[in-house]
């Protein structure tokens, strides 16, 4: 027989082995749709999709109380790319202890509570009768500026809503102020501007009224110069200048010029010992990736006991003088000391590479790294003990690690995700969330092992992990043990 | 040495052995015989603790024999699966040295473990090599001896010369000569004639999971009246000429 006939009966031969092995047919079919289903969900949340873009979660400090203050909140609440958070303050404002609500504010960053928290200052009001733009303060984590540009946009567009062309103005008068330019002529400036604006009133209104009495007109128009549809309302030149900020090259030239203007005090609020360089999204990902990867690894040593099953060596170690459960517990330290050795590896490779900050608090590094290095083991146990040969084991482990990766935040930052709450739920009830809660927050949060967060993350932790070794124990008891 | 009464044992519905009843004694060798599906390795299996759900009596030495429950029993006992149940990415000392721990042999008692039963299976000097790079002859020697670290009284092999080359398995029988002269207790499986002739003392030949006949060759072949057939014509006469497809 020639090389490509034997060849080929060979591949008919393994061809025919693999539709007789029905699991190993189904799962074929079932990882990539599973795979497919879940990352499809998930991005559609991440990047926009049927849940349109992520929402950026703000919260806002309310110290004005005002009309004003509740206008520009609502304002900020009606923008579509913001979740917002107002944060709840004493009744008695007057007697208030200023630094210690400055403290706990500042610590909802630190402890990953919040990622930016917007105060609108008691004097608000007065600021704005005495026609000033009031002066807002901005509490972010300086990691976050992915985030913090979408905040800024909202709320150059809010502060436009609620304070009206007095904003464009006053801003304008303030920035030149800033500049060096005197007073009288930036007054002056002013209110040349003002009169300016009302010019445009009345033409713009005249020009709706017109519109209104012959609208073919202005569908005509509009279908010459749409980028005019809005004019008629006076902040709309500033909202359509806005608009192109996010999707063109100039628009980021309008953007610079409006963070400019807009007149918030921003305060950096990070844990002391983080490293300035480092992103949330570089501690994201190494955390992310170290919790998946370990899973991979934990589960295909949890398949050593398949292999012991098919190469007939546990029956050999089932006729000695030895109880089963040594035998599982055997395999479960294996998977362990794997575990641990990659962990370290690639928290060593990690640190190297980016700089996290992972050696900083060894202490909570090691609780948290035995706790996943337990949960993924017993993991890894349990698949081995539910599966009747490795290739299923495989094929097993590949659909659930890669689903809890994804749903659990290993590749995208959940936080950035506008979820709703079906697969909120869905996605905190998986090992891996709890898993990432833990290493993000000691990572990016810098907290120890016994600030309740990480204690909550490690208490779920250790519920799966009690789950799937007695899951693994039970399934191997009849699985493997003598019958 | 051990007593099997009226073992039994079913795979759900399916009676794999009934009512098998037979006994070896110290420094004998008894053979297991029979076509495939016979229950020889099911009967081996309840003996070594690999099955547990069985029902009969045994007896080891008078006293009573629960392998599967009791870790002593198990030790008591030496076992060699019809698998290669060796580790092929650990060498031929390692993979001896994990048996001999698993028994309890302290380090210095486990080294001459070690020695010995490698001098016996004729690989001392391959005793670093690892057993995946080995020729299947050089498993199965490895294999065997693998089941004697502990040096146990009685030994249960379950068909352990299958696959080997001439040469192999003449070593292996000297090896099991060996172990007989120095008074262990050997239960042997096996479906082929000549070894059972030339290396067991008696023969039980089991058939759809029953003993039918115990002794040895010439008492077999009287019990089958026909004092001058050899086993494998006396074996076809107790067993039926009809195919075993199980």
């Amino acid at each position: 027989m020639d090389t490509i006939s034997a060849a080929w009966t060979l591949a008919q031969k393994d061809l025919r082995s693999f539709l007789r092995d029905r699991t190993a047919l189904v799962l074929s079919i079932l990882v990539p749709i599973a795979l497919v289903s879940v990352f499809g969900w998930i991005m559609a949340y991440a990047f926009g999709g049927s849940g349109g873009m992520p929402k950026v979660t703000l919260h806002i400090a309310d110290f004005a109380h005002s009309g004003k203050s509740q206008e520009l909140v609502e304002s900020l609440r009606n923008d579509g790319n913001l979740r917002v958070r107002v944060v709840k303050l004493p009744d008695e404002r007057d007697s208030m202890d200023w630094d210690a609500v400055q403290t706990q504010l500042e610590k909802l960053i630190r402890d990953g509570d919040a990622n930016h928290v917007l105060i609108l200052p008691q004097d608000m009001d007065q600021q704005i009768e005495a026609g000033k733009i009031p002066l807002l303060n901005l509490l972010r984590d300086p990691g976050r500026a992915m985030e913090e540009q979408v905040i800024q946009i909202a709320l150059i567009q809010a502060s436009v809503n609620v304070f009206g062309g007095d904003f464009f103005t006053g801003a304008m008068e303030q920035m030149l102020n800033k500049q060096g330019m005197d007073s009288q002529t930036t007054g002056l400036i002013r209110s040349w501007m003002v009169n300016i604006g009302s010019a445009m009133d009345a033409f713009y209104e005249s020009k709706s009224e017109d519109d209104r009495q012959n609208p073919k007109t202005k569908a005509g128009a509009n279908e010459k110069d749409t980028g005019e549809s809005d004019a008629g309302d006076q902040n709309g030149g500033l909202q359509e200048a806005l608009k192109p900020a996010g999707n063109r090259g100039g628009g980021e030239v309008v953007r610079g010029f409006m963070e400019e203007l807009l007149p918030v005090e921003t305060k950096d609020v990070s844990p002391p010992d983080r490293g300035k360089q480092v992103t949330y999204q570089q501690a994201q990902s190494v955390a992310g990736m170290t919790v998946m990867m370990l899973l991979f690894a934990l589960s295909s040593c949890g398949s050593v006991l398949l292999s012991e099953r098919e190469e007939g060596t546990l029956k050999r170690l089932f006729s000695q003088p030895i109880s089963w459960n040594a035998i599982l517990l055997g395999k479960f330290f294996f998977v362990l000391l794997i575990g641990l050795g990659q962990m370290t590896i690639l928290f060593t490779y990690g640190e190297w590479m980016f700089r996290v900050g992972l050696f900083r608090d060894p202490v909570t590094l090691s609780v948290l790294s035995i706790s996943w290095v337990v949960t993924g083991g017993a993991f890894g146990m349990f698949l081995a003990s539910i599966s009747r040969s490795r290739k299923q084991a495989e094929s097993l482990a590949s659909l659930l690690i890669l689903m809890m990766a994804a749903l659990g935040g290993c590749w995208f930052p959940l936080q950035m995700m506008n979820l709703p709450t079906l697969l909120d739920t869905v996605c905190k009830s998986t090992m891996t969330y709890w898993a990432m809660t833990g290493f993000q927050s000691m990572l990016w949060n810098q907290l120890a092992w016994y600030d309740t967060k990480i204690l909550h993350a490690l208490a779920w932790q250790w519920c799966w992990a009690g789950g799937l070794t007695l899951g693994a124990i039970i399934f191997f008891k009849r699985n493997y043990c003598r019958g | 040495m051990l007593e099997v009464f009226d073992l039994a044992y079913c795979y759900g519905s399916r009676k794999a052995v009934q009512q098998a009843s037979f006994s070896v004694q110290e420094g004998e060798c008894l053979g297991l015989l029979g076509p495939n599906g016979a229950g020889k390795t099911t009967t081996i299996s309840c003996i070594a603790g690999l099955l547990s759900a069985w029902e009969g009596n045994l007896t080891m030495n008078g006293e009573v024999f629960r392998p599967a429950e009791r870790k002593s029993d198990r030790g008591k006992l030496g076992f060699v699966p019809q698998e290669l149940a060796l580790y092929p990415n650990l060498t031929a000392e390692e993979n001896l040295k994990l048996f001999a721990t698993l028994h309890g042999l302290k380090r210095q008692q486990c080294e001459q473990a070690v020695n010995e039963k490698l001098e016996l299976a004729g690989l001392t000097d391959r005793r670093g090599d690892l057993v995946g790079n080995f020729s299947g002859g050089m498993k199965r020697r490895l294999n065997l001896v693998a089941g004697l670290m502990h040096s146990p009284s009685l030994v249960l092999l379950d068909e352990p010369t299958v696959g080997v080359d001439p040469q192999s398995r003449n070593h292996l029988f000297e090896m099991l000569l060996r172990l007989k002269s120095e008074g262990v207790a050997l239960l042997y499986t096996t479906h082929y004639m000549e070894e059972a002739q030339r290396l067991c003392d008696r023969i039980a030949i089991m058939n759809e999971g029953t003993v039918m006949a115990t002794g040895t060759a010439s008492e077999l072949a009287i019990e089958a009246g026909e004092e001058d057939a050899d086993l494998e014509q006396v074996f076809l006469k107790l067993t039926g000429r009809s195919l075993r497809d199980v």
